[in-house]
């Protein structure tokens, strides 16, 4: 996949249209998804024997066409990175869920939302947890690994809870962006 | 044939063209004839060159007698800069001329005015100042609501396209407006600042180990014209600003305010009287 290409509907997408900047597009955004992109979702277990990270960006693109200039996507691994094109680097490295949290700090204000996608457990739970309860936004999880993982999808489930968000699968991150959007209704 | 003067060399010798095709090549803010005696006056660092210059236009070789030591003082002046044109390259750094007193006798570093305008938490994926709303109203983002009305009340006067005849005037009182629409409302610029804390974070990522040298090219302050208190070192005749303290609208006894543009191909700027 071409790495410079704009998404439909995403914050770029609708910046250029308008001829804004990317923090101007960035106000009527309501959703803040963010996307695991380490190590573990280059594995081939997906639709078609895809990758993870394959499948996730097409269900992504899906999810910003469905709803355009309303998300804004950060991917993080060790690092956080906003990505107004929509479409996430690949960053292959280790699960900094808690930087990514504080990284998507700024935007937790009135009216909106946090999604965090992800098929593994971060470096630090307890890091991770601590800064979720300090968001006055609730935040939401989608469960993006393998079914069986129940370790996974447990602490998914208390990192909603400790924002009064809600727990979703989409094993295998098939199915993400019908999850998702059921999610955000 | 060359003393010096101050912080300058005196360049005095009968005349001689290429001589002064020499000298003109010079840039501007380090050369200047003054008609009035009859000489050149040139910066002081090109003491070599015109001893070159002389020798090639009249066969000798002049010696300089020893610089003499000068402390260029710091001085505060109000500027009253009829028309204040864009940001160029000019001997290794950028700058920027101001109009005042009947000629181009002010020259405004770009980072002088970058500084006054609030630029320091500038993204630097904008180097251009029309991106971020915050630079398009020349005020810093943490600028009160009341500064914030300021601003936005005094550009949209110097931009309205019935006083001001730029080639973009209309486009840049539509951004204006635009931009003063969204900061206005608190919780739009909470969106837009946290927007911009996004950007920025994600630059501080990705440039961690690179180090970014912005590139300045073309920065045009929000003004085009203004009454500007100023520090700054006068030499040949010129007042290179160091720091801008005060920039207030060019106003007139009867009340009006000066609003100055300079239409495609002109070869000058046009002042308009607007009633506040």
């Amino acid at each position: 996949m071409n790495t410079l290409q704009i998404v439909p509907g995403s914050l770029a997408d609708v910046a250029k249209t308008n001829h804004q900047s990317i923090a101007e597009s960035f106000v009527s955004a309501d959703v803040v998804i963010i996307v695991d992109v380490s190590g573990s979702m280059a594995d081939k277990d997906s639709r078609g024997g895809r990758s993870r990270y394959d499948v996730a960006l097409e269900e992504l693109a899906q999810l910003q066409a469905s709803l355009p200039g309303k998300i804004a996507v950060l991917a993080f691994s060790t690092d956080t990175v906003f990505v107004p094109s929509g479409q996430p680097p690949m960053l292959c490295a280790s699960t900094n869920l808690a930087g990514a949290l504080r990284f998507a700090k700024p935007a937790d204000l009135p009216g909106m939302r946090f999604v965090v996608i992800s098929d593994g457990e971060p470096d630090s739970e307890q890091m991770a947890l601590d800064v979720a309860r300090t968001y006055a936004a609730r935040i939401d999880t989608v469960f993006v690994g393998r079914e069986t993982d129940q370790h996974a999808r447990d602490f998914l489930r208390r990192l909603a809870e400790a924002s009064g968000g809600q727990a979703r699968t989409a094993a295998q991150v098939r199915e993400l962006a019908a999850v998702t959007l059921k999610l955000l209704e | 044939m060359l003393t010096y003067e101050r912080d300058y060399i005196i360049v005095r010798t009968r005349y001689h063209a290429h001589l002064v095709e020499r000298l003109k090549s010079l840039p501007v803010g380090e050369r200047k004839y003054d008609p009035a005696r009859k000489v050149w006056a040139v910066d002081a660092k090109h003491a070599q060159t015109l001893i070159g210059w002389i020798r090639e236009a009249f066969g000798v070789t002049v010696t300089l007698p020893s610089a003499p030591i000068v402390v260029n003082a710091i001085e505060l002046a109000i500027l009253e800069v009829r028309y204040l044109g864009a940001c160029k390259e000019r001997a290794g750094s950028y700058s920027a001329y101001g109009f005042v007193d009947g000629g181009w006798n002010a020259l405004f570093p770009e980072n002088v005015l970058r500084a006054y305008f609030g630029e320091k938490a500038r993204a630097p994926d904008a180097p251009q100042d029309e991106s971020n709303l915050y630079q398009r109203l020349g005020i810093a983002p943490e600028a009160t609501i009341e500064t914030l009305r300021k601003a936005h009340r005094r550009l949209a006067r110097q931009w309205h396209p019935d006083a001001c005849i730029e080639s973009d005037a209309k486009e840049r009182f539509i951004a204006i407006q635009l931009a003063y629409e969204l900061l206005s409302d608190s919780n739009k610029r909470a969106r837009y600042d946290a927007g911009l804390k996004l950007m920025a974070q994600s630059h501080n990522a990705s440039a961690r180990s690179v180090q970014i040298d912005f590139v300045q090219v073309g920065f045009r302050a929000p003004f085009r014209c203004g009454r500007i208190f100023a520090e700054g070192v006068r030499s040949l005749g010129q007042f290179r600003v160091s720091k801008i303290l005060d920039w207030q609208d060019i106003t007139d006894g009867a009340g009006r305010v000066l609003v100055t543009s300079w239409p495609i191909g002109a070869t000058t700027f046009v002042e308009k009287w607007v009633i506040l």
